[in-house]
């Protein structure tokens, strides 16, 4: 028989890294909670949970999804069913085009949208312009508008805020503040950058933990910018219906939590480092009596549940890639303007940044691991394409002459002669998107779809060394695992005249 | 056999062969001759179907070779190019039985097949399961024409079989390539540009210039009746190693 086993080549890999989806259903009686990417919304998202298990039903929380427009689609779609929000950010940002002027407006027009919201849970956690008290008294700041006689302060400004309507755009024209020096981070990062001086003012949000910790002071908001953002829990009004009991349990949050508790709440997590679900625990078995919470699941669970989210979004997204790279890096070698285009498209994929890539796919897909597998899908392509491409085309003519002559038609000439020549190449491309997409696969975690980038996430935004290295050190393993893999199914199947050092240029 | 009838080829704006007209008698050995770029090579992969001729018509076995039917013509052709062309990645054994067992023939058929053209061809014992690259030039070669034998074709085709081997061991395979030619009684068209080679294999040598056919004859036809004055200029430019020939021949 003709080597049946390069037929088997394929098929193999995917046994290899093929794993089976397990993506969440839509209709089961669980409610979904949604949190922002810090920690005051990853606490309130938990305390919904607790709360929604507290009255007997099933919660599942999305942790630190990647930002605000992220949340609201996915309330708008359904992907979740409830989230911590402000009212400041809902009426001056997320439906700032509206043009509503108070809260009960706010309520009016959301119910139109079929979104309900809870009363305020108690606290305003409004945005304040902060800098280091030394600096404040040096340079006698006390207000927002004494920034403008310093045009040399460098400022550093969350990423949400740089771009938010009721962020720097609008405190810029409102103050008419001169700054050029003022870039964009991580929120959390931004207090790192103003305790080692490297920035001088940042935003901040008044609840926030690191307010005292750092010693920052607050300027007086003294042409009154900022709104009012009480905090507040939105959820789809057909939560009422389907799971009522649920919504009444998310009522009783109204108006309980002050700022000085939620205050210390941020402050137990991010300064003495007490996991989310702990605080959220602690403080509603206090106020609302609610059953005291087990501990909450191991390092190792969490790590062993972070591994298969990883192992599902890289395995499903490759194996697709792989499926349908070769063929068209075979159709690309075959028709030269054909192939130009379908490089140029992989190209332009892989052009487009990751983090952007993942966050088209939500209006698409929503939220989760399916979106992240396409993104990560497309990812995969281009490597792949491009190398069975330059594998095929650098075959000798001789070769294929050769073959021709002998009588063999196209399809036998390709999986006889083509192919397993080209193997070494097509793997070399496989391994290069393997590697790609397990390191890309941490951005997943931004989505909502899991894997080693949460706790990457999570110990950014904690300032937690050891937790980054939780999500970052098994990823890199990973990577080197799926490559050895790779390296040892080549070695199997790469027919044996191609693995000796030179191959002879017939 | 096989014959062409105003055939012509160009590639792009250049002519590679300007309408041509050539019949291979049954048995007979032809060998095309003349310095690169005359188009002998050209006609080798128009018969081959590697190429298709811009007008004309080849005929094999009386068919007129078409898309559709080359494939079954080339079962009946075995082609063996400079540097053997052989597949890297498949030993010596799946690279001679390749195509026989495409088409599923027996195995005990193919065994005693390849038994029987590894003596033919002097192949030494053992290297059956070795891969190409293990092997010399000349054994590759050997090899390429087990290869081409395979199916028993009707017609060889040679594209310039020797040329990269050294002078000892091309020496030697051409002496064992003529008595297989003898032994077989093959139709047989080889590209050569080495006119010493093309006396050595004998029968009738096509001369070619710039994509047309100069003359036709055997070698005491061109020496002694060359049509124009390169006939004399392509001989003497490789005299030295023909002195001898030529006395015999004068």
């Amino acid at each position: 028989m003709i080597r049946r086993r390069h037929l088997l080549t394929l098929s193999t890999l995917l046994l290899l890294t093929g794993a089976t989806a397990s993506v969440g259903a839509a209709d089961d009686p669980e409610v979904v909670v949604g949190s922002k990417s810090f920690t005051e919304s990853v606490i309130l998202g938990e305390m919904l949970v607790q709360l929604a298990e507290d009255v007997g039903g099933a919660a599942r929380h999305r942790r630190q999804l990647g930002g605000t427009r992220v949340l609201w689609s996915a309330l708008l779609e359904g992907e979740i069913d409830a989230y911590p929000e402000y009212t400041g950010t809902l009426l001056r940002e997320t439906l700032a085009e509206v043009g509503l002027a108070d809260a009960a407006e706010l309520e009016r027009y959301l119910s139109s949208l079929s979104i309900s919201m809870t009363p305020p849970l108690g606290f305003n956690n409004t945005y304040a312009i902060g800098v280091k008290a030394e600096l404040a008294d040096r340079m006698e700041l006390r207000r927002i508008s004494d920034l403008r006689d310093h045009p040399d302060l460098i400022l550093g400004f969350g990423n949400e805020f740089m771009e938010r309507s009721d962020g720097w755009p609008g405190l810029r024209d409102r103050y008419r503040l001169p700054q050029q020096n003022v870039r964009g981070l991580d929120h959390d990062l931004a207090y790192r950058g103003l305790e080692s001086g490297a920035l001088h003012v940042t935003d901040l949000y008044s609840t926030d933990a690191e307010i005292a910790y750092y010693g920052l002071r607050a300027l007086e908001d003294d042409l009154a910018f900022f709104p009012r953002y009480d905090a507040v829990v939105l959820y789809r009004t057909d939560l009422a219906h389907r799971l009522p009991r649920i919504v009444s349990s998310f009522s009783r949050l109204a108006g309980i939590i002050d700022e000085k508790s939620m205050s210390r709440m941020n402050a137990r997590v991010k300064i003495h480092g007490v996991q989310e679900e702990r605080v959220a625990n602690e403080f509603l078995v206090q106020t609302l009596e609610i059953r005291e919470r087990a501990e909450p699941i191991s390092e190792t669970g969490r790590l062993w549940q972070h591994t298969k989210e990883h192992l599902v979004l890289v395995g499903v997204s490759l194996s697709a890639a792989i499926l349908l790279a070769v063929p068209l890096g075979i159709v690309a070698a075959r028709q030269q303007r054909l192939g130009q285009i379908i490089l140029g498209i992989a190209g332009v994929l892989q052009t487009i940044p990751s983090l952007a890539l993942f966050v088209f796919m939500i209006p698409v897909l929503g939220i989760g691991g399916p979106p992240a597998i396409v993104a990560l899908f497309l990812y995969s392509l281009l490597p792949i394409v491009r190398n069975t491409h330059a594998g095929l085309r650098d075959i000798p003519p001789s070769i294929i002459d050769s073959a021709r002559a002998l009588g063999l038609p196209p399809g036998g000439r390709l999986r006889i002669v083509e192919l397993p020549m080209a193997a070494r190449s097509i793997f070399a491309g496989v391994k290069t998107s393997a590697v790609i997409n397990v390191g890309t696969a941490t951005l997943g975690a931004l989505i909502g779809a899991g894997g080693y980038g949460q706790p990457i996430l999570t110990g950014i935004r904690l300032d937690d060394m050891g937790l980054i290295l939780q999500g970052a050190v098994p990823a890199a393993l990973l990577a080197l695992v799926v490559q050895g893999l790779f390296d040892l199914v080549e070695w199997r199947l790469l027919p044996r005249g191609l693995r000796a050092a030179d191959i002879p240029r017939t | 056999m096989l014959s062409l009838s105003q055939v012509a080829k160009s590639y792009g704006d250049s002519p590679a062969l300007h309408p041509t007209d050539l019949t291979l008698e049954p048995g007979s050995t032809t060998i095309l001759i003349g310095p690169s770029g005359c188009g002998k090579s050209t006609i080798l992969r128009l018969v081959a179907g590697l190429t298709s001729p811009d007008a004309g018509s080849v005929f094999f076995e009386g068919t007129r070779l078409t898309r559709e039917n080359l494939q079954m013509a080339r079962l009946r052709m075995g082609y063996v190019i400079q540097e053997g062309g052989l597949f890297p990645h498949l030993s010596i054994r799946d690279n001679v039985t390749v195509m026989a067992r495409y088409l599923r023939r027996e195995s005990a058929w193919i065994d005693e097949r390849l038994a029987e053209l590894a003596e033919l061809v002097h192949l030494p014992d053992g290297l059956m399961d070795r891969f190409p690259a293990e092997l010399s030039g000349g054994q590759r070669q050997r090899v390429s024409l087990m290869r081409a034998l395979m199916l028993d074709p009707d017609l060889l085709l040679l594209d310039e079989p020797l040329g990269a081997l050294d002078p000892m061991i091309r020496f030697r395979l051409q002496n064992d390539l003529r008595s297989i030619f003898g032994q077989l009684g093959k139709t047989v068209l080889m590209v050569t540009h080495d006119i010493a080679e093309a006396v050595h294999f004998g029968g009738v040598l096509v001369l070619m210039k710039q994509g047309r056919v100069v003359q036709r004859g055997s070698f005491a036809e061109l020496v002694r009746d060359p049509a124009e004055p390169f006939v004399e200029e392509f001989i003497t430019a490789q005299k030295e190693p023909l002195n001898t020939l030529m006395e015999a021949f004068a």
